[in-house]
């Protein structure tokens, strides 16, 4: 940005260059979101040639140091099972949180809209997302605790129902893992998530309910072809947006939560690159599978804007 | 980041001082002419400030350490002050590989589980030249031993210490309730079959302990903390000693991994025992170090093999709550194995250690601290304590605590709040048995005196039953090391190199399977297990068995004293 308005500048030498950028001060601060992107987002790109390199991490920045590779962690990544396990687990959870985040978080969005008493609606609204600010540390132990078959609240309350007859080890069966993942991802971040959707529906404007009013519409008919309608793009923005972290699961969440007996269904491919930095040293492949993992998460950005257009002629990009 | 060059400045501005008062900073590297085995008086020595790593949790109730009287006076005689850390849950190469991503070390660290990876990174400052000019440790160690703590390239990285031996407590076992124990009037437990029947017997009669289900079996299975059911339990059994993830013949020196042994499946079919019986632990494999431990503490465990080290916080919660159901260890092995060897080797551990990172500012300092840190007056601090409160000369000159310096002694919470024996590494590095110039015994626990006053009534009681005088006297002997242990071998390796990493993988592989062996139905275990193998089957690890056996027995020579 400086680059530029002095380029400008050079010309007319009348006014000093520190004059300009002070005219141009808001100009000057809106460009620094942008230098922050650049740091943040693509100067670490620079690390992406470690997975080019038998890197040893004692040659800090200097890549070019190390022994030149090519594609070959990129072959042994293909070649590897574990790595296809990762994969699957990381979309087949990223779908399944998808799915339940949207139909969930709409919902609670659309009853607190419907609702007309304010202190109810406030009181809801404030409940359902203060999980959203508990660290996920703390919530994991929450969510072992209440599911604990030792005693947890879950199996003792379904044991005096009779509807099971022994403790239940929820957190801990990998056929369920997945579902566990997104329904703990609903707790905690549907109430968040609806605010983005009700801030939506108090723009729509009042006039149309009250013409459906009018047209003898229930409220039924008035969710469905008012709310939904008018909050479309945001739906849709949140959900092209939301794909393309598909594949980042929520490292966290599913570290805190994975435990040896779900090993299976919980290695997502996040917990392997985790694996092969942490435990293994390996950098190299890490940086090749974390290469991959963004890959696929550009492809399905593009992708999904790409289906979006086709449905109704309008994308976000 | 800042901290770093807060603390750079604040040496620089030190040694600006020292040299302008006159004192001898000059020749740093030359360790200051002092009287022998004491340490010079801190006066002599330059401030300075040190970051330490502790590979290992906090044990120490006063924070900082240094803070504790054992600390204080510490801090006095070295004029170093500590800023130590800890390491935060229980994954030490995790910790490491942080270290090795950020290029920043503390000036301090010790090694654990880490060695391979922080020597593979550079991580480490060479010793070798200072070992020579030192003044205490070079006492410590003798010829072959430093021949065994120098690697491939000839450098010496970390201070390995000697395993001492706890005469008190079996390092390792397979344990039961003293509850139990008492129901079945007190058996002696030799086998395996006997140790299962034992629980289940029990579980059977006493289904609830306190309102809550009895535990029949639980085990750690949380990151390294896991190694018990991937590799720790089963080799007692068929009677080796711990050579980390293999086993290696007693003769011939030849390691193999356990993981893929007759004898770990059948430490696996144990634990499908008793989960298909209803009475392993429904949390077992899912539950922290903190819960098992907490566990422990609250007296519903029936049985589970571990080492002691590792589960002291939930027996020190049982003991203070519910001592009547305090765990004890019996070396159990298979029918028709002769000897058992859960104590192992009183052996030189060189694969782990202390070190001086290439981060700090001043290593010869560093290191003059390091070699003050091992002369029998601060080692006396650590270990015993303070002269006067904790301990005083005897009439013949050795060192003699009252009875109630005993009691404190062995009460956990007083040494906490004193610092004797806290901060792991520290207290026990370079863990001789005895200082080399007066031939005190380094620590209170290996005297005459505490064999007597170790034990609480309720132990007394207990073992007066057995006819028995220690809860070792059951066990065979500790006995003199012939090879480098496989756990020392293990943490050494280069983490890059392929066996290696063959070995770690497998670990991984093993506690995704432990459990799926555990949980399936007793007639599909040999499926998982065949399963398990031939997943185990696609890695090189007969080459890391090779590598093991070949490092076994070039270090073999260096351990014939």
């Amino acid at each position: 940005m400086s680059a530029q308005s002095s380029a400008i500048v050079k010309p007319r030498k009348q006014i000093g260059f520190w004059r300009q950028v002070w005219r141009q001060r808001q100009l000057v601060i809106l460009s620094l979101p942008v230098i922050l992107v650049l740091l943040f987002n693509y100067v670490p790109l620079w690390g992406w040639l470690v997975a080019f390199f038998n890197y040893k991490p004692t040659t800090g920045f200097n890549v070019f140091a190390n022994e030149f590779r090519g594609l070959e962690y990129f072959q042994a990544l293909f070649q590897d099972e574990y790595f296809w396990r990762g994969l699957k687990n990381s979309l087949g959870m990223g779908v399944l949180k998808i799915i339940f985040s949207y139909v969930f978080s709409l919902m609670l969005a659309v009853m607190i809209n419907e609702v007309r008493v304010s202190w109810f609606k406030r009181t809801v609204q404030t409940i359902s997302y203060l999980p959203h600010f508990v660290s996920w540390v703390v919530a994991a132990n929450l969510i072992f605790v209440t599911f604990s078959p030792d005693s947890g609240i879950v199996n003792e309350v379904l044991l005096a129902l009779g509807i099971i007859d022994h403790p239940v080890s929820f957190m801990g069966m990998p056929q369920i893992f997945w579902l566990m993942v997104a329904l703990a991802d609903v707790w905690k971040s549907a109430g968040y998530n609806a605010i983005v959707y009700l801030a939506a529906m108090t723009s729509i404007d009042p006039s149309l309910y009250e013409s459906a009013d009018i047209d003898g519409a229930g409220r039924f008919s008035k969710i469905w072809n008012i709310t939904l309608p008018s909050i479309t793009p945001t739906i849709k923005i949140l959900l092209v947006l939301s794909i393309g972290r598909l594949l980042s699961v929520g490292f966290e969440q599913v570290y805190l939560l994975k435990s040896a007996s779900t090993t299976e269904t919980a290695s997502t491919l996040e917990v392997y690159i985790y694996d092969f930095y942490m435990k293994y040293g390996m950098w190299a492949q890490g940086s090749a599978m974390s290469i991959f993992n963004s890959l696929v998460s550009v492809v399905l950005i593009v992708g999904c804007n790409l289906l979006a257009k086709r449905l109704d002629g309008e994308g976000i990009m | 980041m800042s901290a770093k060059k807060g603390l750079a400045l604040l040496i620089a501005l030190l040694m600006t001082v020292g040299l302008l008062a006159g004192c001898s900073t000059g020749d740093a590297n030359a360790p200051a002419e002092g009287d022998g085995s004491a340490a010079a008086n801190g006066d002599e020595r330059t401030p300075a400030t040190f970051s330490l790593l502790q590979m290992a949790a906090a044990t120490s109730t006063v924070d900082p350490w240094i803070d504790t009287p054992v600390g204080q006076y510490l801090k006095e005689k070295t004029n170093v002050d500590l800023e130590i850390e800890y390491l935060v849950g229980s994954d030490v190469r995790q910790k490491a590989s942080l270290l090795i991503a950020a290029g920043e070390y503390p000036d301090l660290l010790t090694t654990s589980d880490a060695s391979g990876d922080l020597k593979a990174a550079g991580a480490f400052v060479p010793l070798n030249d200072y070992i020579e000019n030192s003044t205490n440790i070079k006492n410590c160690y003798t010829a072959s031993q430093i021949k065994l703590m120098t690697q491939e390239d000839g450098n010496i990285y970390w201070f390995g210490n000697h395993a001492s031996e706890n005469a008190v407590y079996p390092t390792a076992g397979y344990y039961l309730n003293m509850d139990l124990l008492k129901q079945a009037d007190y058996p002696q437990v030799t086998t395996f079959e006997q140790w299962q029947q034992l629980i289940i017997d029990y579980v059977e009669k006493n289904p609830t302990y306190n309102g809550q289900s009895t535990i029949g079996v639980t085990e750690p299975t949380e990151a390294w903390r896991a190694s018990a059911v991937q590799y720790g339990g089963s080799r007692f059994l068929a009677g080796y000693p711990n050579d980390g993830l293999t086993v290696i013949d007693q003769d011939t020196l030849e390691a193999k991994v356990i993981m893929t042994q007759d004898f770990q499946k059948e430490f696996c079919k144990m634990l499908n025992k008793m989960w298909n019986l209803g009475i392993a632990d429904p949390e077992m494999f899912m539950q922290t170090d903190e819960q098992l431990q907490s566990k422990i503490g609250s007296g519903r465990v029936a049985g589970m093999y571990d080492q002691r080290s590792m589960i002291s916080v939930g027996l020190d919660a049982l003991e203070a709550n519910d001592p009547s159901r305090m765990l004890v260890a019996f070396p159990v092995v298979f029918e028709g194995v002769e000897t058992e060897l859960y104590r192992g080797a009183r052996t030189f551990q060189p694969g782990f250690g202390i070190g001086i990172s290439v981060t700090c500012e001043d290593p010869d300092r560093a290191f003059q601290f390091l070699d003050d840190l091992a002369s029998e007056e601060c080692q006396t601090v650590l270990r015993w304590g303070v002269e006067g409160t904790d301990w005083s000369y005897g009439e013949d000159g050795g060192l003699t605590k009252t009875e109630e310096q005993w009691a404190q002694y062995n009460d956990v919470y007083y040494k906490q709040e004193q610092g004797i024996e806290q901060m792991g590494w520290f207290y026990f590095w370079p863990g001789l048995e005895a200082f080399p110039e007066s031939g005190t015994i380094a620590s209170p626990s290996n005297t005459p005196e505490y064999a007597q006053q170790a034990y609480e009534d309720y132990e007394l009681e207990f073992l007066s039953h057995y006819d028995a005088q220690t809860f070792c006297d059951w066990f065979n002997p500790s006995y003199d090391a012939t090879y480098e242990p496989g756990y020392s071998i293990r943490q050494r390796i280069d983490t890059s190199d392929p066996r290696k990493i063959a070995g770690e993988t497998a670990l991984t592989i093993t506690l995704e399977y432990v459990p799926k062996l555990a949980q399936c139905a007793p007639e599909d275990f040999d499926a998982v297990w065949d399963e398990f193998v031939s997943k185990l089957d696609d890695l090189p690890l007969a080459e890391y068995e090779e590598l093991v056996t070949q490092m076994a027995q070039e270090s073999a020579p260096n351990y014939q004293n």
